[in-house]
């Protein structure tokens, strides 16, 4: 038989069923900005790793995270570039700073980064290349991607910062997301005017590069019998392991979206017995006269089945869509790593097909039901 | 028709399927639960945040003017907040120390920052008993009690653990437990004796350290009025200070929260699409339950009443299916708000206030759905009944 029964049950009640759509629809959305944060959240712990340059990162055996990194000596990294196996080794401070916002006349946090301009800090060629005009006395880069509410500037102006004025001399796109509200990328030099003249001697992230062919594990190994107890080295997948886990797991961020999604997904599932169920029972008789005249019990489950893979294809299309347009948005206003990858949309469509089966599974036992004899 | 009839009719309507009503009730149930999760998480990380004010038991506050939330660090000269002296209706004034240190677990020696607070043994003016308890054993030196509720990176502590803890990873032993819980900030808690905590986190400062504190605590006479004393102490006293009572800490506490996180944003958008997901549910239901009863409606309207009897009772099937839906929802949310402090260690409390909110917004939901089902009532025809 080749009547589309199940496409054109659905599409009999056009209004019934752009409602039931809409229900599953939103349910999908939920999980999908469920996911959209947890996964901004990831992406906003290692953001700052992701721009710079290393193979191990050197730094306090007190490091917690980017902001709490605990310090090391200078003399550890001078130990550490004194390997055979290391190309450079370049030392950065982390510091939360305050920039004085014309637009509104308040200081607002900044996530200072402090480097040497001689060294190759970041992986950027681009950015790179800018660092070099960070030797001027007393300059700065800003990170265009700041917090929505943070005035506008341009290269060129000079802005307070600790209360001294820094030129901004190029500009570059991170986004720091929940951290602070922008960052700014300045050199140990600035750093050094910014703190009193109190030169730097200690540092909080120290970024090694290997030479070509060397194994980041074993070359770790070597380096720490030379270095001293009060520091560890990470690759860039520990540190990366780290922050995710520290921002998912230790607070509570991750699991908090992991339920989100849960319960969204129960509640699709839900919303899809419902209309599966109430479609059911209103064609009782359809499917009673199908079984008398001679169809098999799995023909008529496979009409069910069907309408509710139908149901689910087509509440993700439109929810997949509306996501990446919330996306979007929510990215404009909360400067937010929101964007959508492939591999999240096909998880959620997976969902989707098991939240149908599972809502299809349970509202299925009543066709079961459906009985010729009672049509009369 | 009189209201209460109509109210009458809607539930003969609905229990007339009692089956039905369970699972209609059980959907909105739903929503309801999206939306006291979100809600729930939203009122967990503030009121984990701002979990100190309430705690203490002064009824003004004085701070360093640059203190513009308590995680702040900004400390005042002691010498200001102790001319509350001079004010009459001051019964008492004690201070209280806070520092975020390290934490190392003594499993694996990983770092983790903790609140360190130091309070005034004699009178801690900070409402855990367990202070009070265990005064002697804090009076020793290197000596705290822990938070039993912190997170469980900090390790498995048990009363006589050695822990290093501060900027110099000094030894200090468990005393005694209390309860607290961590926030976003913090992974712990830690109390102990103003001593004991200037050893573990020593101020940087040129002048006597414990000549700055972080919070004054001021008791007033009984019979005093906060407001009048308030008032002297904003005229007479010389410097400058903030002062609060511990409620308005709280709620500043709490807009810091939500101005400096994005948290009341995100929780906030999945709060309105449980919302409008409730709408839908509740419009699939109450469209449903008049496509059945389309005969009856016609019936009462055949019978000669107005529109608005229609509207009545659809609006009562909305409210009855609401309030069905909200209880089986709160049930259900009891348990995940349980399953949540567990995994998540947020201070997950249902209120009275958040609880009434709720069931306003399931009525509202419910509502909304009930007059968008409203026009095929409107419409139906007594005529083709039959």
């Amino acid at each position: 038989m080749r009547t589309p029964i199940a496409w054109l049950n659905i599409i009999q009640h056009k209004k019934r069923t752009a409602a039931a759509l809409a229900g599953i629809a939103f349910s999908i959305l939920l999980i999908f900005m469920q996911l959209g944060f947890l996964g901004a959240t990831r992406k906003n712990a290692t953001v700052v790793y992701d721009l710079m340059d290393f193979d191990l990162l050197l730094c306090s055996n007190t490091f917690l995270t980017l902001t709490k990194a605990g310090s090391f000596e200078r003399l550890a990294l001078v130990q550490a570039q004194s390997s055979n196996a290391v190309e450079h080794a370049s030392g950065v401070l982390v510091r939360n700073s305050l920039l004085l916002d014309e637009s509104d006349q308040t200081e607002k946090r900044v996530l200072m980064l402090s480097i040497n301009t001689q060294d190759p800090v970041f992986r950027d060629p681009n950015l790179a290349l800018k660092t070099s005009r960070l030797r001027e006395r007393a300059s700065m880069l800003l990170d265009r991607r700041s917090i929505p509410g943070f005035g506008s500037w341009d290269v060129g102006e000079f802005r307070m910062v600790n209360d001294e004025a820094l030129q901004i001399v190029g500009d570059y796109e991170m986004g720091i997301g929940i951290l602070a509200s922008t960052s700014m990328v300045v050199s140990h030099e600035t750093t050094t005017l910014l703190g009193d003249g109190v030169p730097v001697t200690k540092y909080n992230l120290g970024l090694i590069k290997l030479k070509e062919g060397s194994d980041a594990v074993s070359v770790r190994k070597d380096l720490l019998a030379r270095l001293p107890g009060t520091v560890r080295l990470m690759t860039r997948e520990e540190l990366n392991r780290k922050e995710q886990v520290f921002y998912l797991n230790t607070k509570p961020i991750g699991i908090m979206f992991r339920i989100g999604a849960a319960v969204a997904f129960i509640v699709g599932a839900v919303i899809l017995y419902q209309i599966l169920s109430s479609e059911i029972s209103n064609r009782m008789g359809e499917y009673a006269t199908l079984k008398a005249m001679g169809y098999s019990p799995a023909f008529v489950y496979i009409i069910g089945i069907q309408q509710g893979i139908i149901y689910s294809v087509l509440g993700f299309i439109p929810a997949c869509i509306l996501g990446m347009l919330l996306y979007n948005v929510l990215h404009g206003i909360s400067g937010f790593h929101l964007w959508m990858p492939l591999g999240r949309a096909l998880f959620v469509f997976v969902l989707a097909l098991l939240m149908c089966s599972i809502a299809s599974m349970f509202a299925l036992g009543k066709i079961r039901n459906a009985d010729p004899a009672d049509l009369f | 028709m009189k209201l209460s009839r109509q109210i009458f009719v809607a539930w003969k309507m609905l229990s007339f399927r009692v089956n039905r009503l369970l699972f209609s009730a059980f959907g909105i149930a739903f929503s309801v639960v999206i939306i006291f999760m979100q809600m729930g998480f939203f009122n967990g990380l503030n009121d984990s945040q701002a979990n100190l004010p309430p705690k203490l038991l002064g009824d003004l506050v004085i701070s360093s003017p640059e203190k513009k939330h308590l995680k702040s660090s900004r400390t005042i000269f002691s010498k200001i907040p102790e001319q509350v002296w001079q004010i009459e209706g001051v019964r008492d004034i004690r201070h209280l120390y806070f520092k975020a240190n390290y934490w190392i677990n003594p499993e694996d020696n990983t770092a983790n920052r903790v609140l360190y607070i130091g309070v005034d043994l004699e009178k801690p003016m900070i409402s855990i008993p367990e202070i009070d308890l265990y005064r002697e054993q804090l009076k020793l030196p290197n000596t705290m009690l822990y938070d039993k509720k912190s997170r469980r990176e900090l390790g498995n502590i048990s009363i006589g653990s050695d822990v290093r803890i501060g900027a110099k990873q000094d030894f200090f032993k468990v005393v005694g437990f209390f309860e607290l819980g961590p926030n976003i900030s913090y992974e712990g808690h830690v109390i102990m004796s103003m001593d004991n905590f200037l050893q573990a986190n020593p101020r940087k400062t040129l002048t006597q350290p414990d000549q700055r504190v972080d919070l004054a605590l001021i008791e007033l006479q009984p019979e005093a009025d906060p407001e009048l004393v308030r008032r002297e102490i904003l005229n007479y006293m010389k410097g400058d200070f903030f002062i609060h009572t511990p409620e308005e800490l709280f709620r500043r506490e709490v807009m810091t929260t939500i101005k400096s996180t994005p948290s009341g944003f995100i929780l906030g958008v999945s709060l309105l699409v449980g919302l409008v997901i409730g709408i839908i549910i509740c419009y699939q239901i109450l469209f449903n339950e008049v496509t059945d009863n389309i005969a009856q409606f016609a019936m009462i309207k055949a019978m000669g009443y107005s529109s608005s009897v229609l509207t009545g009772i659809v609006l009562s099937c909305a409210m009855i299916l609401g309030t069905i839906g909200f209880v089986l929802g709160i049930l259900g949310s009891v348990g995940l708000y349980e399953l949540i402090e567990k995994l998540t260690q947020l201070a997950m409390h249902l209120s009275v206030e958040r609880i009434i909110l709720v069931y306003v917004l399931t009525l509202f939901m419910c509502v909304c759905s009930g007059l968008l089902a409203l026009k095929k009532v409107i419409k139906a025809d007594p005529a083709e009944l039959y």
